[in-house]
């Protein structure tokens, strides 16, 4: 696999940032420009090599920020104003709410991020606008990092060299979406998917759905290729993990034949709200026994207060 | 950070029983559940149209799930208890992955679909009928309690998975009154068995 087939699929790391940030664009081939959401990978952000000419870029200032907080949002390569278009996942509902015009195709919008947002989990947040070639999907990643993608103490076996993810410079190396190309975002039964990982140490990738655990071999200093063959049934939603061993890792998600890569599946945010408390009887729901409807009718002839308590349960569920 | 420890655990994902033959825990189990043998293909992707826990006693109709605008699940509405929901973007019932299922713990004075998840015991049946026409057979591997704040999303929705399994999923724990909310969520982890 010559890197010249690989596409990058995300973009702008952060040297050492709370929240990595990338972006793709999309709407540069013409065969799928009558689909906004299918196209081939733009660049946007900060510090990434390779961006498509032309392409529609979005970064956020600062890169580096901590959920809840406001940040500026960059947007160049549009003729329209930009708006959010459909999905967002990164900043509170209606944010940005609009952008002022800096420059002849560029835009910048102030947006509060979403306090929520996990450590390990990938946000995306899509907008729109129109270009001198059409109308154009710009995809703004924010990934806030685990834990556990922190790097090891310096002094490192072999110290990354510059360009991607904040490395060289004697800065640390964060391993993320700017570091990996991949040859495809669509994934297909018996398919196969040519991956590049920048990477100081050992990259290695695992899927479900991979035949087996392709095998990396380094082809240049602190870069790393190999191609994993998916399986010839694969599942709705392929997941593949990219590691750089003692920098972290990242997640790749799609749905086989759709032209789309997400970093991350699309997990809802919080947890299921599932109940009313309508059946709740005392303090512990644990120790209140399956109510049927004589029990439920003992209950409710007990006290007018417990009818006040179910009322007021339902009113707030 | 779980802040309740597992009502049951024992069987792990893989260990002994991946694949085997027999999983012992089935014996400790009622007899709505027979012997385990976990199956080692899945199914093609078909919509869930209905679920039934033989241990207790539900027969439910599902409907699809999606997101809210502020980014959470949707869930069944209130008015109808039995009505169990299945999260659409993951993976169907028998599909290799992780399918979601939610039911109500309880709703407008009634216990819901979901109301005695927590009483289900390793290598209970959960049978899911698909739109295929084909039944999806589980058997449950543990239950667990979890803190909402510390929801398992990561695992319950997207967890790598080489084979197929359902995870079942409704409220527990003490009901906050202040919040309106129960405090915790039951979650049963169950993987899919050869007919």
């Amino acid at each position: 696999m010559g890197s010249s087939s690989v596409r990058r699929i995300t973009a702008a790391g952060t040297a050492s940032g709370a929240v990595l940030v990338g972006a793709l664009a999309s709407g540069t081939v013409p065969a799928l420009a009558a689909d906004p959401g299918l196209s081939e990978v733009g660049v946007a952000g900060v510090g990434v090599a390779g961006a498509s000419s032309g392409a529609p870029s979005a970064s956020i200032e600062p890169t580096r920020f901590t959920p809840g907080e406001n940040v500026t949002v960059r947007i160049s390569g549009c003729a329209s104003e930009p708006s959010v278009g459909g999905q967002n996942e990164v900043f509170v509902q209606g944010d940005p709410s609009g952008f002022d015009k800096t420059g002849a195709t560029s835009w910048a919008g102030v947006a509060s991020t979403l306090p929520g947002l996990k450590p390990g989990n990938s946000y995306v947040t899509k907008f729109t606008c129109t270009t001198a070639s059409g109308p154009r999907t710009i995809t703004l990643f924010a990934t806030v990092p685990e834990k556990h993608t922190t790097p090891p103490p310096l002094p490192l076996p072999s110290p990354p060299g510059g360009g991607h993810g904040g490395g060289g410079g004697g800065k640390r190396f964060h391993f993320g979406f700017d570091d990996v190309d991949l040859s495809t975002r669509t994934v297909v039964p018996g398919g196969r998917l040519g991956m590049k990982v920048h990477c100081p140490t050992e990259a290695s990738a695992t899927s479900p759905s991979f035949v087996s655990d392709p095998r990396f071999e380094e082809t240049d200093k602190d870069t790393w290729e190999a191609t994993g063959t998916f399986e010839r049934s694969l599942p709705s939603v392929v997941r593949v993990t990219i590691r750089c061993a003692g920098y972290g890792h990242v997640v790749f998600s799609t749905r086989p034949g759709r032209d789309e890569v997400s970093p991350g599946p699309t997990i809802p945010r919080g947890a299921p709200e599932t109940g009313d408390g309508s059946t709740v009887t005392g303090p512990r729901n644990d120790r209140a026994p399956y109510v049927g409807a004589g029990a439920a009718a003992f209950a409710l002839a007990g006290t007018g207060l417990a009818l006040r308590r179910r009322r007021v349960a339902r009113g707030r569920s | 950070m779980v802040l309740a420890g597992a009502l049951l655990s024992g069987c792990g994902d893989d260990g002994p029983y991946a694949d085997g033959p027999t999983d012992p825990g089935a014996s400790k189990s009622s007899g709505t559940a027979g012997p385990v043998r976990y199956a080692t293909s899945a199914l093609a992707r078909s919509e869930p149209v209905t679920i039934r826990i033989p241990r207790l006693g539900v027969t439910a109709p599902i409907t699809g799930l999606g997101l809210r605008p502020d980014g959470t699940i949707e869930v069944p509405p209130l008015d109808r208890p039995n009505l169990a929901g299945w999260w659409k973007d993951g993976a169907t019932p028998g599909e290799k992955g992780p399918s979601v299922i939610l039911g109500h713990v309880d709703a407008r004075g009634k216990a819901a679909v979901f109301n005695r998840l927590k009483d289900l015991r390793e290598g209970d049946r959960v049978l899911v009928v698909r739109k295929d026409g084909r039944t999806a057979a589980f058997a449950v591997q543990r239950v667990e309690r979890v803190a909402k704040a510390a929801f398992p999303g990561e695992r319950v929705y997207a967890e790598d998975l080489d084979y197929a399994a359902l995870r079942l999923v409704t409220c527990g724990g003490d009901f906050d009154r202040g919040t309106g909310h129960y405090v915790d969520n039951v979650i049963a982890y169950t993987r899919l068995v050869r007919n």
